[in-house]
């Protein structure tokens, strides 16, 4: 089974996800994702491409403090995080959440907390190349 | 030797991704992030926090001391996700 807690630069498959989720255990009962994908606009700007850069080993220590806090703080089953780094183009997939827990709430909560967390916690950066030119992201609340 | 890595804002405003500093005996974090800003103005102000041997560090003044071989990262905000 691939690792629970990834960066990579490859595309990542939902369905396979969520297969390696649910063979974790058969008392699921609710599986809540968040899936963050590039969008082609953005500040009143066409966006083609989004660049992440991550200072990988602590972002992936990171991601499995999130993984391991989420657990306990939901009482959660299991949690696969996944985030892409490297170019991405518009429209595509950034970062995936699976979370599963016997009920739903728990599930529901757990994931926004996770994209919340991350965000705020993970050391990645994104860049917007655009037509008129590149910049940094800003943090987005 | 202390390895200084940058990323994202703070590596394109250097123009470099990392860098060598020779190691002196009581050297803190806030003594590196002042010899950096020193060497690439400017540089302070994208600079929100740091890591030491991948663990998250508070820039606050003085700061920890550093120790030979470490691996110090300047970060400016995040914006995964």
């Amino acid at each position: 089974m691939v690792d629970r807690v990834r960066l990579q630069r490859d595309d990542f498959l939902l369905d396979e996800e969520l297969g390696w989720l649910k063979m974790t255990s058969a008392r699921i009962g609710g599986v809540v994702f968040f899936l963050g994908c590039a969008r082609d606009f953005s500040e009143g700007r066409c966006v083609s491409q989004l660049s992440f850069e991550a200072y990988e080993p602590m972002a992936l220590a990171e991601m499995r403090r999130l993984r391991e806090e989420a657990i306990k703080l939901f009482s959660l089953i299991d949690v696969r995080i996944v985030h892409r780094v490297g170019s991405v183009a518009a429209g595509d997939n950034i970062v995936l959440i699976v979370v599963g827990a016997e009920h739903r709430g728990p599930a529901f909560d757990a994931c926004e907390w996770l994209i919340d967390s991350l965000k705020q916690q993970v050391p990645i950066w994104k860049k917007e190349i655009t037509p008129s030119g590149d910049s940094w992201v800003s943090p987005h609340p | 030797m202390i390895k200084v890595l940058l990323f994202g804002p703070v590596a394109e405003h250097c123009q470099m991704r990392e860098l060598s500093i020779d190691y002196r005996e009581g050297v803190t974090l806030s003594d590196m992030r002042q010899s950096l800003e020193e060497e690439f103005p400017g540089v302070e102000k994208l600079v929100a926090m740091a890591a030491i041997n991948g663990v998250r560090r508070n820039l606050n003044s003085g700061g920890p001391v550093l120790q030979d071989g470490d691996e110090v990262v300047f970060m400016s905000p995040f914006s995964g996700g």
